[in-house]
């Protein structure tokens, strides 16, 4: 199933929940809103992409707890995090745990505007991220042991010789791995190949 | 403090009796003795000293001779003159000039010159010998009140800064909790004006939706309306811990509590007569706190440059129609008339950095017991504000 990029309001106070996802329309984003936490654990899915705005004090289960749920579960959508008053503390754990912002309300709309703009930018990149890592894993696991082998040793910056030595092997038969794992990876040149492995790792 | 005086003044009699108990063993075994009362005595924060009918110093201790700035040389078989002090001289002439056997004198004297002021508290104690037949003597006991003073105005400061403080603490409660609630309001209220406002700027708006967003902002208006209402009520409902009050301890207390205040602004606090004939309940945390506002109120009315008679007066009668009235009133500048009727509203202040609660809160706080809070211009100058408290068979009656 695909999703457009989608901002996700969480707050239980309906008024402010509703406005918040006017100003978001006006700004020509799509909304959706969730009036607790557990409701948006229900609905969310990994392959949603967009932002979360979060309240942080809610009842039943705190911003923090919720973006603490969303990381075990692999969410990675960026979090920004609304505040009644400035909390220290708390502010300080959001950010630890990967928060893209904290914000006091009442906010400036421009400057909510301008974060949420960012966070979906970044959640677009860490989207396609991801995707690269993903389609690298899949064809890492095309390899044969004996190729993998090799990848490492070629990514270590070894030679064929050292190579063929270490493992036992003509040199010639490292010529022939290294052409068909090259292949397989997709990979133009040696540099792709180590930024493609260092990438996935 | 007081409790401090009363030992202070315990162990000065002590010290008292102690030396004229050595000093009658004197007598017996003199030149040994001496010597070994001098080490004890010269380690005493006290000055003391035993003079004659004839006011020559027979004794004296290091302590003595340092208070009044004199080598022991000085001293040593000198009147009491050569002490240089005149109230000291025709204090111990006074008690001389009697048979020397009434009670023992106590007073205070200042010594000019020294920075800071120095002051001693001065006790002459008449002593008759008893084995001996010989003249009466008088003991003299000096010790030095300035470092007592200035302890006295550091607990004064502490006191005063501590009212202060748990005055702040309850303003920064109420207007904390006040920001949190009116921060969903206003959040909801800016967004939806926003939102409307892009979309109607962008040219791509439906004015269905435009009217929703300015009913629900409208709405949210009227919710922040009801929490300023509700702040009221919750101000108001909240009798736990009434107890029968000790109305004159209690304004003793707030008193003392404003005497810092009123000594930075050079104001004199007169409490007057304190009828409690009828017996008050109330919570004493919240009385005293409206009777300190009231106070800080009135002593910092009183115009910083003014030339007129600088008080304010407490005072407690009891109220016409049964319980009690307090009284605060100042010689101040008084209140613009006009200005009466927005005293007690909250965020109302005439003061260049008020807040505006406090008169609002003392009003909540007396209404709460059933009581009436009213200010009024005086006659002659200044304000007045009146409390008054129902008296307890009302209260008790009022809650049945």
């Amino acid at each position: 199933m695909k999703h457009e990029p989608t901002v996700h309001v969480v707050d239980d106070d309906d008024a402010v929940r509703k406005a918040m996802c006017m100003l978001f329309r006006s700004d020509g984003l799509s909304t959706a809103d969730y009036a607790a936490p557990d409701e948006f654990l229900t609905a969310v899915e990994s392959s949603m992409t967009g932002c979360i705005v979060l309240d942080i004090r809610m009842p039943g289960m705190d911003g923090l707890d919720l973006q603490q749920r969303l990381q075990e579960r692999e969410i990675t959508m960026p979090v920004i995090f609304l505040t009644g008053h400035a909390d220290v503390p708390k502010a300080v754990r959001a950010m630890k745990q990967g928060a893209v912002d904290f914000l006091e309300k009442p906010f400036d709309d421009e400057h909510l505007l301008t974060r949420v703009q960012y966070a979906l930018a970044k959640g677009a990149l860490q989207k396609h991220r991801k995707a690269e890592r993903d389609q690298m894993a899949k064809r890492l696991e095309q390899l044969t042991p004996r190729e993998r082998e090799a990848l490492n040793l070629i990514v270590a910056g070894r030679t064929n010789k050292e190579i063929a030595d270490q493992l036992h092997i003509s040199a010639r038969t490292v010529e022939v791995h290294r052409a068909r794992l090259m292949k397989k990876l997709e990979a133009e040149s040696l540099s792709d190949l180590v930024r493609m492995v260092l990438g996935s790792a | 403090m007081v409790t401090l005086l009363a030992l202070l003044t315990g162990f000065l009699l002590l010290a008292c009796i102690t030396l004229a108990i050595a000093y009658r063993r004197l007598g017996r075994n003199a030149r040994r003795n001496r010597a070994q009362m001098r080490a004890l005595t010269d380690h005493l924060p006290l000055g003391i000293a035993t003079m004659g009918r004839d006011g020559r110093h027979r004794y004296f201790n290091q302590a003595y001779a340092d208070w009044f700035g004199l080598a022991r040389e000085e001293l040593l078989g000198q009147g009491v003159q050569a002490c240089g002090h005149i109230e000291y001289s025709s204090r111990f002439e006074a008690m001389i000039a009697g048979d020397v056997s009434g009670p023992e004198v106590t007073f205070e004297i200042e010594m000019s010159g020294g920075e800071p002021e120095r002051r001693a508290r001065v006790s002459l104690v008449p002593f008759r010998p008893v084995s001996e037949a010989g003249e009466p003597i008088v003991i003299a006991v000096v010790s030095d009140v300035s470092a007592n003073n200035l302890v006295e105005a550091e607990m004064q400061r502490q006191l005063s800064e501590m009212a202060h403080v748990a005055r702040l603490a309850t303003m920064g409660e109420l207007a904390a909790k006040l920001a949190h609630e009116l921060n969903q309001p206003l959040t909801a209220i800016s967004s939806y004006t926003r939102a409307s406002l892009r979309m109607m700027r962008s040219g791509k708006w439906e004015s269905s939706e435009l009217i929703d967003a300015l009913e629900d902002a409208s709405a949210q208006a009227e919710r922040a309306a009801d929490i300023i209402r509700g702040l009221r009520n919750f101000l108001r409902k909240s009798p736990s811990g009434r107890k029968p009050l000790d109305l004159p301890h209690l304004i003793d207390e707030v008193v003392r509590l404003v005497q810092h205040e009123a000594r930075a602004h050079r104001v004199e606090i007169h409490v007057g007569a304190t009828d409690q004939s009828q017996a008050i309940s109330a919570n004493r945390i919240e009385i005293e706190q409206v009777l300190f506002n009231l106070l800080l109120n009135a002593i910092e009315s009183i115009p910083a440059e003014g030339s007129g008679r600088r008080q304010v007066s407490i005072t407690t009668v009891a109220a016409e129609g049964g319980g009690v009235e307090i009284a605060v009133a100042d010689s101040g500048a008084g209140f613009v008339e006009g200005v009466s009727d927005h005293l007690f509203d909250p965020f109302f202040s005439t003061k260049k950095d008020g807040m505006g609660m406090g008169l609002s809160i003392c009003r909540t706080i007396v209404e709460a017991h059933g009581g009436v809070l009213r200010a009024t211009n005086n006659a002659m100058g200044g304000a007045t504000f009146r409390i008054t408290l129902p008296a307890i068979e009302e209260e008790i009656h009022d809650e049945a």
